[in-house]
């Protein structure tokens, strides 16, 4: 069975976009710094490209996962990726209410997080699951669903935002740093979550 | 010399947890985060970086934090000048080498000048973010424990939008033979100028 794995990008005050993200500005008033690593055709994840030996490890691994598992707004935000992620994976799109037309190509809609998680890891069988989005980042760590984070932590300052790690109830979870690497645009932090801690 | 700020912080980004307050300086759970510090005097990237912040000429303290830390009694370290940067200066005179400040500016500026050739260290979330705002902070030195707390006190937070580009300039990890909870990440940042807007 494969793991759970939340990837993001992030600023070191651990925004993942900028103030005023939506439709068409995914990434907020200058979140796009937070991509300037990547070149990205036509908006095709899979096309996605490190400008670094480092990230674009770091980013086969993302691409090599079995299924995707996101939110909704991530999910309307890059434009539903036309229904393929990579390599026609299945991608689970966690939301409060399935919209009434029926998703595009390998998407499907679930509205429970626990169900969320169990489709994406069937779907995924021996590989790992391509988390990726704060909501739905937010919803598996309060459902104790996340089995590692890969963490690229940019260098730079957003100030305002959106944040990765937010409303979140006051438990301690521990985490375990699995790999750090240093690439030239960012530091890359792999850790494990172990959970819930003595407080 | 570089005016560096030094804090701990949990990987999502809290330097205290739930409800601090002086009864519970670092809030519930919080002290999870200062378990690195118990090898502080021991060789090894934590004892490194202790002894740099203890080898600076002078601190500079937002006034919550010099609170919290019982005013170190007047000497945090060496007798080095203490600046407290705070919105109301107290009436009493300020205990040991302690000076305070209304302005974050003038807090740096008295702190550079107190340091000499040495470094100065920056230590609070609240003197952190006026430093910033203000464009005195040449460096940061955040000791990044593997933990989410959930709740409480952030480091980076009600700063303006506009990014302040940043330069990684040393990483440090503890061994992965060390106990899980003496783990941390110690990352040195340089503090570019901000961007033009």
């Amino acid at each position: 069975m494969g793991k759970i794995v939340l990837y993001m990008w992030t600023s070191l005050d651990g925004f993942i976009a900028g103030p005023e993200d939506g439709p068409g500005q995914g990434l907020g008033i200058e979140g796009e710094r937070l991509h300037d690593f990547l070149t990205v055709d036509d908006g095709d994840p899979a096309s996605s490209r490190a400008d670094d030996d480092v990230g674009a490890a770091v980013m086969a691994e993302a691409m090599r996962t079995g299924a995707v598992l996101t939110g909704r707004k991530t999910f309307e935000y890059a434009g539903r990726w036309n229904g393929n992620h990579h390599d026609g994976v299945p991608i689970v799109v966690l939301t409060r209410s399935a919209p009434a037309e029926p998703p595009p190509g390998h998407a499907r809609y679930v509205t429970d997080v626990a169900g969320a998680a169990a489709q994406a890891r069937a779907a995924a069988g021996d590989r790992d699951v391509l988390l990726h989005g704060a909501s739905a980042a937010q919803a598996l760590l309060r459902a104790g669903e996340i089995d590692e984070m890969a963490l690229q932590i940019v260098p730079v300052l957003l100030g305002q935002g959106r944040r990765l790690f937010d409303d979140l109830p006051p438990e301690l979870v521990e985490l375990e740093l699995l790999r750090a690497l240093d690439g030239p645009a960012m530091v890359h932090l792999r850790y494990r979550v172990l959970g819930g801690g003595e407080r | 010399m570089a005016v560096r700020l030094d804090m701990t912080m949990s990987l999502d980004g809290f330097v205290a947890g739930p409800d601090d307050g002086p009864d519970e300086p670092m809030g519930r759970g919080g002290f999870r985060l200062f378990d690195w510090l118990d090898h502080r005097l021991d060789p090894g990237p934590s004892g490194e970086v202790y002894a740099e912040t203890m080898a600076s000429r002078a601190v500079v303290s937002g006034r919550r934090t010099y609170e919290h830390a019982g005013r170190w009694g007047g000497d945090h370290h060496d007798g080095v000048p203490i600046v407290v940067l705070t919105h109301e200066v107290p009436d009493e005179p300020p205990p040991g080498s302690v000076v305070y400040a209304t302005d974050a500016a003038e807090a740096a500026s008295r702190a550079r000048t107190a340091a000499g050739d040495g470094d100065v260290v920056v230590m609070g979330a609240g003197a952190a973010q006026a430093l910033l705002r203000a464009g005195e902070l040449d460096e940061m030195e955040l000791h990044v424990v593997p933990v989410l707390l959930g709740r409480g006190r952030r480091l980076f937070d009600g700063l303006p939008a506009g990014h302040v580009e940043l330069d990684l300039v040393r990483r440090l990890e503890t061994s992965g033979t060390e106990e899980l909870r003496h783990r941390v990440t110690h990352l040195r940042y340089r503090v570019i100028t901000p961007s033009p807007r």
